[in-house]
């Protein structure tokens, strides 16, 4: 089976949802990849993006309870589905052929 | 509450969000709002908000867009009936429907882009040159005080000034401004700039007061203590690197050197929105001599203006004024303008009232233009209904309300207004760099033409009642239209009905009518245009380089110098290589009007005996006719002979001749000018002085080393080359003969000329543009109607031509139709421009406003034009191919 190319911020998005588990919602997604990469993330980009991944089925949703803190609303909760992980692992893999035989400071290894 | 999100940010972002984002998104950014006022405080935190919103919104609305189309709609019904309810719906229908026919879409915005974007631009000129307040407090007590001509305050004598200001009650404050010009530093950067000298009381009369240093008091209008000067902000930016301790520096100038004591705040210019505004101040000292009513001091040199007291009206301080005045008008009739009445006139009325009625005549025509792009992309809109009227009809079979229908049809022609608007308003703002300089310099305040706040405003006004108007027909059909009718037959319905047939030729009606009004107010503007390019004044102007020479020193000093230092110029010119003639003049150029008016008295037993009358006086080198190609009719020239110990000359105009001599010969005769007498020995053709607009008036000519009142100097060359580049060796030869000479305000006669009818051509140009747009746009208009016709009428052409119509049947039937509409059209905008026409008189040279000529020229451009646009469609209604359409 092979699935779209992920984009690297999709990437990230699908990676942090996998770190936090069952605790992936907006908030926590944004500060998962902020404090793993320093990257500023725009809410609105993310939720692009978030969209974008579940009308793809790569991650599904669901909402919770409203808490106060929030202005008495919910939070929707994101999980990684199973073609989710299986994109990421895909990506993964391409990137990693790529990479083979190149050191990080792009130098060959040997040829 | 400083721990609450900011609720217009927290609006914004929720609006723009796809419904179902908006409660996560909007608890996800509350949350770390809270979270981030405990760790950074609540600035940071709102900042952080902001910065989220506002970098959101573009994404968000893109996908709002797009997912909701992705989504099946929900059936009409399920809709809230009222008007305005789910408008966001209405607004993305309608960009969609717009996109769908970009055909129609690209003409209704580029004609209303045109029609916004240059009714805008022209509402910007009016509104800087005419309805803006002037940037004075309380403007409007300012007023000008003067003896009244031509129905408006003139200048006043220095002796009339100190009286009123002596006796007046109606004013806080009178000011005198005598109007001038001085060469800062006489040295190798010196440059002419503008001066004036004024009374103390300018500073309060205006409430305005130096941002650096202080205004003049009384004491600086005493002789010796008068050594200062106020300068403007660009002359302390440019000639003092904005210093900050300019106070007590010296001013070198031609006049002397001054103390500066201020600098006058930078968006101060007095006169108001001036072409050239003025650099220096200086303190008007009342000359001894001119304090007396005595008949030498007779000069009327000062602008008076005052300020209001605030309790008093302009009629209440007229009243006073003129009563302090009828004795003295009694005592000094010369004194006084002719009728003795004194004028009180608020300034921004000087200043604005010439051009008040030529701005509206302008923005009257730009509101003509548009309507008729209205009244065009209404038809356009009719045009496109028609394709689309099946469309309608299964939106109103699924339920939808015939609110709903016409609804969706307004909305679509706001956003065509709005998207309108915005190419618009980009229009105008690039128009106004080319109208900027464009506009005639006699028109005031034009620095100040902007796009402000105002001019969006009127934009947005004029957008909102285009939506309106565009809209408003075709909804109002789309409401009416029958849903049985549309549907059967499969929708192939020969004709639309009667009505909104009836409703599209309408509107094409309109369409010509208003076109044939622009066009006749194009065309009268053209032909004044061109009849005053006709005019004769007199001389040849073309390729004339003319500049001022001036001394330093005084008036005497140049009296005695001027005619051997013009001389002497003069023949160095001529024996320069480019120059093909050269002469010197004093008192005045031609086309600059009347300068040097001086009593002539007539001795001569040829002429009857009268009492001195006034005539224009110039002293002239004895090339001056050669130079301008002014014809001698009789008589000679002025010659080198004619030496300042010779016997004493002089050259009559035809009109001066005529005028002190009747029908009899004048050559050869004795005349009296300033207490000599002085032979005629030529006669020369009249000059226009003021212009192509203006008379020939009497003019005398006395040879420049003959005449004891040189007090100017104009050189005048002509050149087979670009005039201007002429200057260096001019200068070169002025100042071989005198290096302290300078030498200013090089310009061509062509330029002169150019400056004089102006207001003409900028009229001919802006109505003539209007005019080649509105018959673009009413072609545009007929070519829509006509196609959409033919293309109804498909079936019934096809089954015509089955039974025997020829094709040149078909097209003069259809070539016929149009003849029809077009000829209402043109009848009904005739007889709606001669009613116009009458009000632009004012505006028209030698011209009728009904000329004939004029109209029976519009009417063949229209039919014309109106043939043009029928053409092809009649020519697609000769290929239909009977057999073709009949079977589909």
């Amino acid at each position: 089976m092979r699935y779209d190319a992920l984009g690297e911020f999709e990437q990230s998005v699908l990676l942090a949802i996998a770190h936090l588990a069952d605790r992936a919602y907006g908030v926590t997604i944004r500060q998962e990849i902020e404090t793993r990469t320093g990257r500023d993330i725009v809410v609105g980009a993310l939720y692009t993006s978030l969209a974008r991944l579940e009308r793809k089925g790569y991650v599904r949703s669901t909402m919770s309870d409203p808490t106060p803190q929030r202005g008495g609303r919910s939070k929707r909760h994101f999980v990684l589905s199973a073609s989710g992980a299986a994109a990421l692992r895909q990506s993964r893999e391409r990137l990693s052929k790529m990479w083979e035989g190149l050191q990080p400071n792009l130098k060959r290894t040997r040829s | 509450m400083k721990d609450q999100v900011p609720r217009v940010a927290e609006r914004l972002i929720g609006w723009s969000l796809p419904a179902s984002d908006r409660t996560p998104v909007l608890g996800d950014l509350s949350e770390e709002f809270l979270s981030r006022i405990e760790r950074r405080g609540p600035r940071s935190a709102r900042r952080w908000y902001w910065r989220q919103v506002l970098l959101s919104l573009a994404g968000n609305l893109r996908r709002r867009l797009t997912e909701s189309t992705r989504r099946p709609h929900l059936s009409f019904q399920e809709q809230k009936p009222s008007f305005f309810g789910g408008s966001m719906r209405d607004v993305r229908d309608a960009v969609r429907a717009l996109r769908s026919t970009p055909g129609f879409t690209g003409v209704a915005l580029i004609v209303l882009a045109f029609g916004i974007g240059a009714s805008t631009l022209i509402f910007s000129m009016v509104d800087a040159v005419v309805l803006r307040a002037l940037p004075f407090d309380h403007a409007d007590q300012i007023v000008s005080v003067g003896s009244l001509y031509n129905g408006r305050p003139g200048l006043e004598t220095a002796a009339t000034f100190l009286e009123w200001r002596d006796r007046q009650t109606a004013f806080e404050s009178l000011t005198a401004i005598d109007d001038g010009s001085l060469v800062v530093n006489a040295d190798t950067k010196a440059e002419e700039v503008r001066l004036e000298r004024v009374t103390a009381e300018f500073f309060s009369v205006l409430r305005v007061r130096p941002r650096i240093g202080a205004p003049f008091t009384a004491d600086n209008e005493v002789d010796g203590r008068d050594r200062v000067a106020i300068i403007s902000d660009g002359l302390w930016r440019t000639r003092f690197g904005a210093d900050p301790n300019i106070v007590g520096k010296a001013l070198q100038s031609n006049i002397g050197t001054r103390t500066i004591v201020g600098v006058m705040p930078p968006d101060f210019s007095y006169p108001v929105g001036a072409v050239r505004p003025t650099h220096v101040w200086i303190p008007y000292v009342v000359p001894a001599q001119e304090r007396q009513r005595a008949t030498a001091n007779r000069v009327f040199v000062l602008q008076l203006l005052a300020r209001l007291k605030p309790e008093l009206t302009v009629q209440q301080a007229q009243a006073q004024i003129q009563r302090i005045t009828d004795p003295l008008a009694k005592q000094y009739p010369n004194w006084f303008g002719a009728t003795g009445i004194i004028g009180v006139t608020p300034l921004r009325e000087l200043i604005v009232g010439d051009v008040r009625r030529w701005m509206f005549m302008l923005l009257g025509a730009v509101a003509i233009v548009l309507l008729l792009t209205c009244v065009n992309v209404a038809g356009l809109t009719l045009v496109r209904a028609s394709g689309r009227a099946r469309q309608l009809a299964v939106r109103a079979a699924l339920g939808a309300s015939r609110l709903q229908i016409s609804r969706g049809v307004i909305t679509e022609s706001f956003v065509l207004a709005g998207l309108g608007a915005v190419c618009g308003l980009g229009l105008a703002w690039w128009g106004t760099g080319l109208l900027r300089p464009a506009i005639p310099a006699t028109v005031p305040r034009v620095s100040s033409i902007a796009l402000n706040s105002r001019v969006v405003w009127f934009a947005v006004t004029a957008t909102v009642a285009t939506g309106i108007s565009v809209g408003i027909i075709p909804a109002w059909q789309a409401s009416r239209a029958s849903l049985f009718g549309l549907l059967k037959d499969g929708g192939r319905s020969s004709t639309a009905g009667r009505r909104p047939r009836r409703l599209r030729v309408t509107l094409v009606v309109a369409e010509v009518t208003l076109a044939v009004v622009l066009l006749v107010g194009a065309g009268l503007f053209v032909s004044s245009f061109l009849r005053l390019m006709r005019v004769d004044v007199g001389f040849d102007y073309h390729q004339v380089l003319t500049v001022a020479v001036s001394a330093p020193g005084d008036d005497s000093t140049w009296r005695a110098r001027g005619p051997a230092i013009a001389t002497d110029i003069v023949d160095r010119l001529k024996r320069a290589p480019q120059v093909g003639a050269a002469a010197a003049i004093s008192q005045g150029l031609p086309l600059m009007g009347l300068r040097h008016r001086i009593p002539v008295a007539v001795r001569s037993d040829r002429a009857p005996e009268r009492e001195p009358e006034p005539v224009e006086l110039r002293a002239i080198s004895p090339d001056y006719f050669g130079a301008l190609r002014i014809p001698l009719e009789r008589g000679r020239a002025f010659s080198d002979s004619d030496r300042a110990d010779a016997p004493l000359v002089t050259i009559l105009s035809e009109e001066a001749s005529r005028k002190y001599f009747d029908r009899t010969d004048s050559l050869g005769a004795t005349i009296t000018i300033e207490g000599r007498d002085r032979t005629v020995v030529g006669i020369a053709r009249g000059v226009r002085q003021g212009g192509p607009e203006t008379n020939a008036l009497p003019l005398a000519y006395e040879p420049l080393v003959q005449s004891p009142n040189v007090r100017t100097l104009d050189l005048v060359i002509r050149t087979q080359r670009d005039p201007l580049a002429l200057l260096a060796e001019v200068k070169a030869a002025v100042w071989a003969v005198d290096p302290e000479l300078t030498v200013r305000s090089a310009t061509t006669l062509d330029t002169l000329f150019d400056r004089l009818t102006a207001v003409r051509q900028f009229n001919m140009l802006l109505v003539g543009l209007f005019g080649l747009v509105s018959i673009a746009i009413a072609a545009a208009g007929i070519y829509g109607v006509v196609s959409l016709d033919v293309a109804e009428r498909t079936h019934e052409i096809a089954v015509r031509m089955a039974l025997g119509a020829g094709r040149s049947r078909v097209v003069t039937d259809v070539l016929t139709g149009v003849a029809r509409y077009v000829g209402v059209g043109l009848t009904i905008g005739i007889a709606g421009a001669a009613a116009l026409a009458t009000l632009i008189k004012a505006f028209l040279f030698e011209v009728r406003p009904h000329d004939i000529r004029v109209y029976a020229l519009v009417a063949a451009i229209l039919v014309a034009a109106g043939f043009l646009a029928a053409w092809l469609p009649a020519r697609r209604a000769a290929t239909i191919d009977p057999l073709m359409s009949i079977k589909n």
